[in-house]
């Protein structure tokens, strides 16, 4: 049973005169413990594809099933628990919290959770080492170098012990000896938890290392590859 | 962390948030200086009236203060007088019997206001012996005590006489010649050029009323007893007679009061708008400059209540800091000012005695004061999370993320 089933799945925007078409009858699955990247230029529908699968948007026609669970049918507040249970994400700008330090940003998934204090404190910190900032707990967004901040930003989609988790251009702002430390990281975790991994990029490091390559076009799936 | 969040969010633009608290600060040092200055003030001009001339309540004949005639006197027996001051809140009570006479010391004559008293009775009430400048107060019998500005005019000391002559009982004529016994120097100008006490048995034998009174004063302990203790004293009394308020006895005053204390709301809700506009205006810049970050938190899996929870402690911080320093500032300046009344002079000082009202400018360090002020700023910015709660009901994840 796959993890995640989008059937049928196709997006039109009607925001502007000519209605656009973004996603077109997409069908596609992911399976657990996959690495992947979501690929294709600019407009090819990655990133409504992503928030389609992380349900931040919901698709004009067609079911998205994940875990068993047809997240199109879901009311809007369990939509939000189902995120916070099941669905890791990481975006392109890191969107830490400013105003708490990497642990507390860890920490608050959890805290959404309701995980005891003691038990939240224990995770994020040894989530922190094994992104490999045990020495930056303490530190604001704004005391960490952007690569720093995407590894806090992963540590805390990891926190919540998602089904998997989406990455929308995670390496888009790093420099490429960041970006390579991230995506060790990354496959690390893929590996030692079991972890799944779904990635949009434009990143020719990141398509590299991914295991599986979606590459959209005009809001189609125009090929579907395993890297070797 | 919740809280924590919010504190730290509120910290985000200290800048601005200082502005803010400073602003409110002030607001409530000026709205709780002002309203301790005029709660204050009225309470003392009220308190001045009623306990040294007026009483809170009078008991009199219904036609009495329209006419001011001894014809419209009463009898009250001592069984009516004990059963009124059993009356729950009733300190104190006082028979008076009152009338305009003439007085002439050696030459000279001059309109005074007589009042005949029971002094012990009247101490109680109005305290009057501690304005006894010389003489005897509580040995008054045959003799008169006159004001000290009276006694000046008439050029008249202790031991002098002083002759009285003014219309009694159903027209009779009232005169009678008493050695002064006393001088009382009154804090009011116009008491202090005009009042006679004579003994009021000694005054019911001059004026013919042998045991009738015009008024009985009362003094309560809680003016917001005042109604239920009028209708209290109305069981005890007959149709014929009536009891008046302080405000119905003097009307002036209490639409003075209450014309002072609607233009100063006016003035103190131009303030609190200006305030409100200050607030906020920073919880719409701390809410929109946020459209992102709520979009990633609602996508990370917060609730849009959670969120607006959130906001509503920053609101409570952001209304707290200014208003709790304010409040802090305010308490031991009103205190003091409560303490150490200001005795106006001059022009103010005339025009307040002309009123009757003693020219002294007291404040009142009543709490009422500071948890108002404090309940507008917060019912203020209650109001203004209206605007957080309505864009949050509104926030698209999608659209806050692409901002």
């Amino acid at each position: 049973m796959a993890l995640i089933e989008l059937k049928d799945i196709s997006k039109t925007y009607n925001t502007t005169a000519v209605p656009v078409n973004a996603l077109k009858d997409i069908n596609i699955t992911f399976e657990k413990q996959e690495f992947t990247a979501i690929v294709g230029p600019s407009g090819s529908g990655k990133t409504t594809m992503l928030n389609i699968l992380g349900g931040l948007d919901k698709p004009t026609n067609g079911t998205v099933i994940i875990d068993n669970n047809d997240i199109t049918k879901m009311k809007p507040g369990n939509l939000v628990d189902f995120r916070l249970n099941k669905i890791g994400f990481v975006f392109q700008a890191y969107n830490l919290i400013p105003v708490l330090t990497a642990l507390e940003n860890v920490e608050f998934i959890m805290l959404l959770q309701k995980v005891s204090k003691k038990e939240r404190r224990e995770q994020a910190e040894n989530l922190l080492q094994d992104v490999g900032l045990g020495d930056r707990m303490d530190n604001r967004p704004s005391q960490l170098s952007g690569g720093q901040q995407q590894r806090v930003a992963v540590a805390r989609a990891l926190a919540s012990k998602p089904a998997f988790v989406l990455a929308d251009e995670p390496t888009a702002n790093l420099d490429s000896k960041s970006a390579e430390s991230l995506l060790d990281m990354m496959e690390e975790m893929n590996k030692k938890h079991n972890m799944t991994f779904i990635f949009s990029t434009h990143d020719a490091r990141v398509i590299k290392r991914a295991r599986r390559v979606v590459t959209l076009e005009d809001g189609m799936v125009k090929e579907d590859k395993i890297n070797k | 962390m919740y809280l924590k969040l919010a504190w730290k969010n509120v910290w985000r633009n200290k800048k601005r948030t200082l502005i803010v608290s400073a602003s409110v600060f002030f607001a409530v040092i000026l709205s709780c200086l002002q309203r301790s200055a005029q709660i204050g003030s009225f309470d003392y001009m009220v308190h001045s009236i009623t306990k040294i001339y007026l009483g809170v309540l009078q008991v009199q004949h219904k036609n009495y203060w329209e006419n001011r005639s001894l014809d419209d006197s009463i009898v009250l027996s001592d069984s009516q007088k004990d059963e009124i001051n059993k009356i729950k809140n009733i300190t104190s009570i006082t028979p008076r019997i009152e009338s305009v006479v003439l007085i002439s010391g050696d030459s000279l004559v001059r309109v005074a206001h007589i009042t005949g008293i029971d002094p012990h009775a009247e101490d109680k009430v109005s305290g009057t012996s501690k304005y006894l400048q010389k003489g005897e107060y509580f040995s008054l019998k045959d003799g008169a005590l006159i004001a000290s500005g009276l006694a000046e005019r008439l050029k008249l000391s202790i031991g002098d006489s002083l002759l009285i002559y003014g219309l009694g009982f159903h027209g009779q004529t009232a005169a009678a010649l008493l050695p002064v016994t006393g001088i009382l120097k009154f804090p009011i100008e116009k008491m202090n050029t005009s009042t006679v006490y004579i003994n009021i048995k000694k005054a019911a034998d001059i004026f013919g009323l042998e045991n009738r009174i015009t008024s009985l004063a009362v003094m309560i302990d809680d003016l917001n007893e005042l109604n239920r203790v009028s209708g209290d004293i109305h069981k005890f009394i007959s149709s014929d007679e009536t009891v008046l308020t302080w405000e119905e006895l003097l009307p002036e005053i209490k639409q003075t009061i209450q014309f002072k204390t609607s233009s100063n709301f006016i003035l103190i809700g131009i303030l609190y708008i200006v305030i409100a506009f200050g607030i906020f205006g920073v919880v719409m810049m701390m809410t929109l400059e946020r459209e992102t970050e709520y979009g990633i938190l609602n996508a990370l899996g917060m609730k849009k209540r959670r969120m607006f929870l959130v906001t509503f402690f920053e609101n409570v911080f952001l209304a707290s800091i200014g208003t709790l320093s304010g409040i802090i500032a305010a308490i031991p300046v009103t205190t003091y000012l409560a303490h150490h009344p200001i005795q106006l002079t001059g022009e103010i000082a005339k025009s307040w005695e002309q009123l009757g009202i003693e020219a002294v400018f007291s404040f009142s360090a009543d709490p009422s004061i500071f948890v108002n002020q404090a309940m507008i700023i917060f019912i203020i910015s209650f109001i203004c999370l209206i605007y957080p709660m309505l864009f949050l009901s509104r926030l698209k994840i999608v659209k806050a993320l692409k901002k």
